[in-house]
């Protein structure tokens, strides 16, 4: 998250005021020096202009008053120096004779000769606001006398404070025209960095990348926005790809687990205040994990890609789908009218993906199973509402495959219990606390042994747990396989053992689940337990559901012949209850059909289900299979069997599952005499 | 510096050394002393046209003791643009003259008066071709011209010494 941060000198005089400011001072101080230089130059002008005019006017009284000092005439020497008179700068001048005797004189009123003749000096000076000019009079080399002139500096005052009024005027003029034109640069060139500014900002304050600024400039502003622009395109771009992956999935491009809660969120609070109902499904693929392992993640990935694009188009747009992960999707379902219309989307859904899906070559069969919480009901909030739709759907899923549950409280109670179990499992498979049982087979004919069928039973404190119970459970954690190789490993060894014991060999099948068979290391694994425990192959019986083949037949038909090809029997459990079509039996190795107890248990109560068990048996016998009838209690069921040709029967009626050492003194009893 | 000195015409007529001191009036000595300033103030373009050195002449009565008095004050003194020397000639000998002093009554003058400006001893000289005229007036000595005659000479009159003369009219 960006922090806008502060500016701690924010507020202080901004940058364009500096500049401006900077450039006035340097422009403030040539423009003093100057207007300095010009007063100062003007009054000097003026001054030099003062003396030079008094200088004229003294020189000319010198030159025309020689007559009148030559022939002593003063009258007229007056007459000359009265013409000052107009000149009313002048305070007196006088004319002296050789002798310094005052020969003649013009003073203005009210003026007193201030400066004795013998205190004037060859230039002109100022005192008191006054100019002092002397000359001497000459005609030719002859020395006729002295004529000294002395003015006011009125007018030169006068003019210093004209010159320093026009200076002043001109310095301010200046200065205010070039704060104008400064301010006017300024503003024009501080604009863009003014715009980028505000573009920072903007961008600082609502984290939204999106603005540009416009340039036309060539020089280094422009280059500065432009730099600036395409940084933004850059962060856009990132923001844009950071917010994809913050809230899309990235393999199936569906909104994440993020984008879910912000919309689910968003959701209940518009249904608060509509106060409507909302539906949030929780969807689990069943069997994914299967084919996850057993094909790859490639495939698997592929498989959520098509799954996504599927619930998808089935739903509304404005039904919001997202992967929660791995292969849980949720949909939030707004403004829902009721559960009719929670089943139809529900029921479109099931429909949808119970179509097979072709993934490189592979045809796949998904189903999933659904938890549906819903709003107000369910919960007020996401967290609890997410929990309980999930709770809901493992709920659906131990019910079976493709199957959809509504959460209801009770289910809490479940759903801790589950956890628990989980957490036990866990624990039963480090402390192995599982253990096996076997059931013998028996032939039909002879009532002697012909193998056991290895069963895991689990003592939980006392308690045997229902294999229903711990089983979807181990599945679910993904120690399915590990327990099978551990019960793969324990049941060659007893076998085994057994034969080491002397007793006679018979085949010992074990139930493996189609995740097994479809883990790549399956073949390997199942080799390297045969080579440890030194069984021979032909005493394994590997026994597995129709279901096995639906995910993937390919890789199911190439691991059972590989698993044939070393000498496994293969036998299919539970037939008649799977959905697979038949004609599979003939394409795979199989050498055992297990017909499904529940038909056994109907033996001789109605006509149907014994056509259907004489059909299995026919069926089998015909692809040259051993049958085998399981869960047989009674003499009758034993007896329709045999007539039927059934080659092998499993059940209470000749023994239960029994512990090892119950089952040495089966095998003991009933093995085949030794020819 | 001590020609120079001639300046004012009181210190000129308090000088000692001059001979006819004695034998002359206040008045005539002033008349020498403006007979010789008037050479200051006057050109005769002809003295420049001339080649050889020339002098200005100052014609007066050569028996007379103002005759020597001139004379004295004149020595070797220089005047004007050209820087002439003064010279008082007698009326008797001269062969002409550039400045005439005639006083009332005495001989008549034989020389060629072409560019000769006459000075009259007094407004009253009843000599007919006076140009300037002494008179006295509030006990100061001062004189009068007569436009007409001196334009009519071949002379430069200075602005400064009409503007200390009275115009005859």
């Amino acid at each position: 998250m960006t922090i806008l941060q502060k500016n701690p000198y924010k507020n202080r005089v901004s940058f364009f005021y500096k500049q401006l400011f900077a450039v006035m001072g340097i422009n403030i101080l040539p423009l003093l020096i100057m207007s300095g230089l010009l007063y100062s130059n003007f009054i000097n002008d003026y001054q030099n202009n003062l003396i030079e005019d008094m200088n004229s006017k003294i020189s000319l009284l010198a030159a025309t008053s020689r007559s009148a000092l030559i022939f002593n005439d003063n009258e007229a020497g007056n007459v000359l120096l009265s013409s000052l008179k107009k000149y009313k700068a002048t305070r007196y001048v006088q004319i002296y004779n050789t002798d310094m005797e005052l020969f003649a004189e013009y003073k203005r009123v009210g003026q007193i000769i201030d400066v004795p003749v013998e205190d004037y000096k060859n230039n002109a000076f100022f005192k008191n606001e006054n100019v002092y000019l002397s000359q001497r009079i000459m005609m030719g080399d002859d020395y006729l006398g002295v004529i000294v002139l002395s003015a006011d500096t009125k007018s030169l005052n006068v003019q210093k404070n004209n010159y320093l009024l026009i200076s002043s005027s001109v310095l301010f003029a200046s200065l205010i025209m070039a704060f104008i034109l400064n301010w006017q640069l300024q503003k024009r060139l501080t604009a863009p960095i003014l715009e980028l500014i505000d573009l920072v900002g903007y961008i600082a304050e609502n984290k939204s990348y999106h603005k540009r600024l416009d340039t036309h400039r060539g020089d280094e502003i422009g280059e500065l926005i432009l730099g600036v622009n395409t940084m933004l395109d850059t962060i856009e771009t990132h923001e844009r790809q950071l917010f994809q992956r913050a809230n899309y999935d990235e393999l199936t491009q569906l909104p994440n687990r993020h984008l879910l809660m912000e919309r689910l969120s968003h959701g209940i609070h518009a249904a608060k205040r509509s106060k409507t109902e909302i539906a949030l499904l929780f969807l689990d693929l069943d069997r994914f994990k299967i084919i996850n392992d057993s094909l790859g993640h490639r495939i698997g990935d592929e498989l959520l890609v098509q799954v996504a694009a599927k619930l998808s188009n089935t739903l509304r747009k404005s039904d919001s789908i997202s992967r929660w992960g791995g292969d849980e999707f949720v949909i939030l379902l707004e403004n829902v009218e009721g559960v009719f219309h929670i089943e139809h989307i529900i029921k479109k859904i099931i429909l949808e993906l119970c179509r097979p899906m072709v993934v490189e070559d592979h045809l796949l069969h998904v189903s999933t199973s659904i938890g549906v919480a819903r709003f107000p009901k369910d919960g007020k909030d996401s967290l609890s509402l997410l929990k309980h739709a999930d709770i809901s759907m493992y709920k659906a899923k131990e019910k079976g495959l493709g199957k959809h549950e509504y959460f209801e409280r009770g289910m809490l109670n479940d759903s801790v219990q589950r956890l628990t179990m989980e957490m036990q499992v866990h624990k039963a498979l480090e402390n192995k606390d599982f253990f096996l049982v076997y059931q013998p087979q028996v032939a039909v004919d002879s009532e002697c042994i012909v193998g056991f069928e290895t069963l895991i039973r689990w003592n939980l404190n006392g308690r045997f747990v229902p294999l229903t119970e711990f089983l979807p459970v181990i599945e679910e954690v993904g120690l399915m396989y590990e327990l099978s190789l551990w019960i793969l490993a324990q049941a060659c060894k007893q076998n085994k053992m057994w034969q080491r014991a002397g007793f006679s060999p018979v085949t010992v099948a074990v139930n493996l689940s189609a995740s097994f068979i479809m883990h790549p290391d399956c073949v390997e694994n199942i080799q390297s337990t045969l080579t440890d425990t030194g069984l021979a192959p032909k005493y394994l019986e590997i026994e597995l559901t129709e279901n096995t083949f639906i995910n993937s037949r390919i890789t199911a038909v190439s691991v059972l012949r590989t698993l044939q090809a070393i000498g496994i029997n293969i036998a299919i459990d539970d037939f008649g209850t799977g959905y697979s079509c038949m004609s599979y039996l003939k394409d795979l190795p199989i050498g055992t059909l297990k017909i499904d107890g529940s038909f056994i248990t109907g033996l001789g109560q109605s006509q149907a289900n014994e056509g259907i068990v004489q059909s299995i048996i026919t069926l089998g016998k015909s692809l040259d299979m051993m049958i085998v009838a399981e869960c047989v209690e009674t003499e009758q069921q034993r007896s329709i069997l045999q007539s039927m040709q059934c080659d092998i029967i499993q059940g209470y009626l000749f023994s239960p599952p029994l512990i090892v050492d119950d089952a040495a003194s089966y095998l003991a009893k009933y093995s085949p005499q030794k020819s | 510096m001590s020609r120079g000195c001639l300046i004012s015409l009181l210190s000129l007529l308090l000088c000692s050394s001059v001979n006819a001191e004695h034998s002359l009036s206040k008045e005539d000595k002033l008349k020498a002393a403006y007979l010789f300033n008037f050479t200051k103030f006057i050109e005769w373009p002809i003295l420049a046209k001339s080649e050889r050195p020339s002098s200005i002449r100052i014609c007066v009565d050569g028996s007379s003791a103002f005759f020597e008095f001139l004379e004295e004050l004149v020595a070797n003194r220089r005047v004007g643009k050209l820087q002439k020397t003064v010279e008082v000639l007698s009326l008797e000998t001269a062969g002409g003259c550039e400045l005439l002093f005639v006083r009332e009554g005495e001989k008549k003058i034989t020389i060629q008066l072409d560019h000769t400006v006459v000075v009259a001893d007094s407004v009253g000289t009843a000599f007919p071709n006076g140009a300037l005229f002494f008179y006295v007036e509030q006990g100061k000595l001062r004189f009068e011209i007569d436009l007409e005659k001196i334009n009519s000479l071949k002379v430069i009159v200075s602005s400064e010494l009409l503007k200390l003369a009275r115009v005859r009219s």
